[in-house]
């Protein structure tokens, strides 16, 4: 029980620096140089991505502190569908710098 | 249940892969910082963190973690370098827009410069958005609260002329009660003025009947002596008997009134004892009430209970169902081993009917042989 109100407590506050830091790169792109803006842009989505991840794990456990059961439809749509997202998203990221 | 097992191997296998992902992509960048894309970027720290970030699910992947710690260490793991990358980028975009606002300061000092126009619009213009916006903000603030004031002020006023409405029912009340005392008063004091009178006229019989016994000793003294003065006598006999008669008659009004004195008294009791029965039953309502509020206490934990045993019979009630889903495909696969079975039974024995048909084709032909031999011989 404790550990569970741990981890929404850590996930949800993640959701809110990610958010924030992914704002913040948004809005500091116009000082990157062009050639690496769209690796960057990925990069970004990459994070959008998982403070979506970091926010489904929280609810999830937030879920699970009050009704005990369920955790695994939170689960599917957090580490089956967007965590592997997240990580082909960093890969391509890293695809484009390399065609620098 | 089997779905669920099966779906929990598929999270399982997606987190190794996703971890496997991840480790490429680091691979792929310390290749890329030893190549110079590094030199490309403003801050390379910011894409380092951001990289960072898939680092704790390569961790919680390790075979030999409990899965609440892992969990535990992956969400801990994204927000430390979350809240690092925040700080870094924050500070670096900060750093970055101020030199950029220097630069275009500067430029705005030269007024002839193409590109004037453009910083203005770039500098000047975001404040007098911001002012304009601050503008609206406090007109909004001031509508709001002038409304909101208003409200108040109705509320205050209607709660004025509720309170004025009950001052004067309280008057009103007041002064009914005070009037009931003012009666009471004068009743008990025409009241005590009669109970003087009565003393005052029982004292005075007193001294008549005394009196009135002076005289019938007299009488008697003057009987024996003179008989001439029986008549003045029998006259005074008569007045005096007159005046008795009288003395009867103010004694019966004063018992009349000490009737309804008694009436009174007996009133007020019954006021007092009606007082006492409300309160009575104002304590058996607040009893009531507390009864009932316990009765809703405990419908609520029943309620839960309820809710509680539900939830454990649905449970049940799934896992009695894909019970009963197996029990239907194995059945259905035993029929289906069965009707195979079937087939080829028939078909076996169609392939015996069509063997002894043969053996006895065969049998026939060997016959005719033998017989055709025989006569060649």
């Amino acid at each position: 029980m404790v550990l569970d109100v741990m981890i929404a407590i850590f996930a949800f506050l993640s959701f809110v620096l990610l958010i924030y830091s992914v704002i913040i790169l948004i809005r500091r792109r116009e000082y990157e140089s062009n050639r690496v803006l769209k690796g960057y842009n990925v990069l970004i989505f990459g994070l959008f991505l998982l403070s979506l991840v970091v926010l489904v794990k929280g609810v999830g456990y937030v879920y699970l502190i009050f009704v005990e059961e369920g955790l695994i439809y939170f689960d599917v749509i957090s580490t089956l569908i967007l965590l592997p997202l997240v990580a082909a998203s960093f890969l391509v990221g890293m695809s484009i710098f390399r065609s620098l | 249940m089997i779905i669920l097992t099966e779906l929990n191997l598929v999270i399982m296998a997606q987190r190794y892969i996703a971890a496997i992902l991840f480790l490429v992509v680091a691979i792929f960048w310390s290749k890329l910082k030893r190549a110079g894309v590094g030199s490309l970027f403003k801050n390379v720290l910011v894409v380092n963190l951001i990289l960072f970030l898939g680092f704790p699910f390569i961790i919680s992947v390790f075979p030999g973690i409990p899965e609440k710690i892992s969990l535990l260490i992956e969400v801990m793991g994204v927000f430390i370098f979350s809240l690092l990358l925040f700080l870094v980028a924050f500070r670096d975009f900060r750093f970055e827009d101020t030199t950029r606002k220097k630069q275009l300061s500067e430029l705005m000092e030269k007024p002839k410069h193409p590109i004037v126009l453009e910083f203005a619009r770039k500098i000047v213009e975001p404040e007098i958005n911001l002012v304009k916006m601050e503008r609206r903000k406090l007109s909004r603030f001031e509508k709001g609260v002038h409304e909101t004031v208003r409200k108040k002020e109705d509320e205050i006023e209607k709660k004025i002329r509720e309170h004025n409405k009950r001052e004067d029912e309280v008057r009103k009340k007041e002064e009914e009660i005070s009037k009931e005392i003012r009666e009471l008063k004068e009743q008990k004091r025409l009241l005590a003025k009669e109970k003087k009178q009565l003393h005052k006229l029982k004292d005075d019989l007193e001294d008549k009947e005394e009196e009135i016994s002076v005289e019938k000793a007299r009488i008697k003294k003057y009987k024996d002596k003179d008989k001439k003065k029986m008549k003045e006598l029998r006259e005074e006999k008569l007045r005096l008997q007159k005046e008795l008669e009288k003395i009867e008659n103010e004694r019966f009004s004063i018992a009349k009134k000490k009737k309804k004195l008694e009436k009174i008294e007996n009133k007020e009791q019954e006021i007092e004892e009606k007082m006492s029965g409300l309160k009575g039953k104002e304590k058996e309502y607040k009893d009531r009430l507390n009864v009932l509020v316990d009765r809703e206490e405990s419908l609520h934990d029943e309620k839960d209970e309820f809710a509680i045993r539900r939830r454990k019979f649905e449970i049940e009630k799934e896992k009695l169902e894909n019970n009963l889903e197996k029990y239907k495909r194995k059945r259905e696969d035993l029929l289906m081993q069965e009707e195979a079975q079937q087939e080829e039974k028939e078909r076996l024995e169609k392939w015996a009917k069509t063997l002894a048909k043969k053996e006895n084709e065969l049998e026939k032909e060997t016959g005719e042989l033998l017989k055709k031999k025989r006569e060649d011989m």
